[in-house]
């Protein structure tokens, strides 16, 4: 029975990854309406930032990177683009959270805001730099207003799996 | 602990759980810049990782594309449903000027094939293609690719043009033994080279991360006229002449821009030609690319 307990307790931990993960495939999914394909929302980001946010031990520098890892091959990014990219968010995020002492629902979106401009940033900036190209950055101006408007959603999913953690 | 607030609980365990935990940051950040270096290098290893992870989870985005799939479509079904009556009547006068084209069509072809033989040419190039099923298109503003349940198993080649109905989709760009990703036309990193087939001016057509695409290296703008359509040139080897990309089209400053012919996330399906040199009865070296 301990083992059991141990196997689920530690599975209960993990529920944060497999959540976000969970949610970053389904954002690659083809089901979105045509014109908005190429702005859709990045779920599995906003996700990494509520974790980040609210339970920073469950969502370690490790499980960032793995996240990170996901992405970039579901994205068809460069391998590690989106792992430092998502290093520099928790990184940032978690100095943040030293100065401002609140972790609401409204500062979680606040630090969504702040996750998700910096991820796009660093992501845009190194995929021109390694393109030397520079594209239509009206389109990411978009997704990023897409996102922040689907994210109080994504936050509610969330805050529901945090409530029912009680760890 | 109780009595203490939300933020305050949270900022213990940051402190307990990041604080002394400095030399972890720095191996994270110098793993990543490692593993991006080595992307940027095409380190063997790198890749092999990226299409076994490509591979596996291509297994997850089937399960879970199975169920989205069918309320995608259930959806459009009772929308088809609906308007069967008025779709009815369009297609019932779409296929009474097929007909008459298919007559005109046959002609123009036996006229094609006399010519042809009088002037002793060689036959055009047929190609073979897999279908393939699309089970993840990349929504992001940056990267522009599909992720297609076909790889080395179904022989699928890597740069393999991939189509829809003979219009341009993209080429494979990533290839694994279950799973393969096609970079898009609209892509940046995408260049075709095009041409307008009435007019017989030549260009690169390229991707810029947005529903349309731009026109590279063209000299006289006077040739393009609005609504022209677009087709692939075959040079250079990488896509077979004569497919259709889509059609010109202006923007408000004036800039010819190229309205692609096909919506990608209407399509569950594409076919990927083979196009290696040995199935288009290419039996000399080309280049280094086509030998991969």
């Amino acid at each position: 029975m301990k083992i059991l307990n141990l196997i689920l307790s530690n599975i209960i931990l993990l529920i944060p990854l497999f959540l976000t993960i969970l949610l970053t495939f389904i954002s690659v999914l083809p089901f979105f309406p045509h014109d908005s394909s190429n702005i859709a929302p990045l779920l599995g980001i906003i996700t990494v930032i509520f974790w980040i946010v609210n339970k920073p031990d469950l969502m370690s520098w490790s499980s960032v990177l793995l996240v990170g890892l996901i992405n970039d091959i579901l994205l068809g990014l460069h391998i590690g683009t989106s792992c430092l990219s998502l290093l520099i968010v928790r990184y940032t995020i978690v100095k943040l959270l030293f100065k401002f002492d609140n972790s609401s629902t409204l500062y979680t979106f606040i630090y969504v805001i702040v996750g998700l401009s910096i991820w796009l940033i660093v992501v845009v900036v190194l995929r021109s730099l390694i393109q030397l190209e520079f594209f239509n950055y009206s389109d990411v101006f978009f997704q990023f207003l897409l996102s922040v408007a689907v994210s109080p959603i994504i936050i509610f999913i969330n805050k529901y799996f945090f409530n029912q953690l009680k760890i | 602990m109780a009595n203490i607030s939300d933020f305050k609980r949270v900022r213990s365990l940051i402190r307990e759980k990041t604080s002394n935990k400095i030399l972890l940051t720095i191996i994270a950040f110098i793993f990543a810049l490692l593993v991006i270096t080595s992307s940027l290098t095409n380190f063997h290893y790198t890749n092999s990782v990226k299409l076994k992870l490509l591979d596996f989870s291509s297994h997850i985005l089937k399960s879970l594309y199975m169920p989205l799939s069918t309320f995608k479509n259930s959806g459009e079904n009772i929308n088809n449903i609906i308007s069967v009556y008025e779709n009815n009547k369009k297609l019932v006068l779409e296929n009474e000027n097929l007909k008459s084209q298919l007559i005109e069509t046959k002609n123009i072809k036996t006229e094609n094939l006399e010519l042809r033989n009088l002037l002793s040419l060689k036959k055009e190039i047929d190609y073979s293609f897999v279908t393939a099923k699309i089970i993840s298109q990349n929504n992001t503003s940056f990267v522009h690719s599909l992720i297609l349940l076909s790889g080395i198993e179904n022989k699928i080649s890597l740069k393999s043009p991939v189509v829809y109905k003979n219009n341009l989709v993209g080429y494979i760009s990533d290839l694994g033994n279950k799973s393969s990703r096609v970079t898009l036309v609209s892509d940046i990193t995408s260049k075709v080279p095009a041409m307008i087939l009435d007019k017989n001016t030549k260009f690169i057509i390229s991707g810029n991360n947005s529903n349309f695409l731009e026109v590279l290296n063209y000299g006289d703008t006077k040739l393009f006229e609005i609504g022209d359509e677009v087709y692939t040139s075959g040079d250079g080897n990488r896509y077979p002449k004569g497919l259709l990309i889509g059609k010109i089209i202006k923007d408000s400053e004036g800039n010819f821009l190229i309205d692609a012919s096909i919506n990608i996330s209407k399509l569950n399906y594409v076919q990927v030609i083979d196009w290696s040199p040995k199935s288009r009865g290419i039996d000399i070296k080309i280049n280094n690319i086509l030998d991969e």
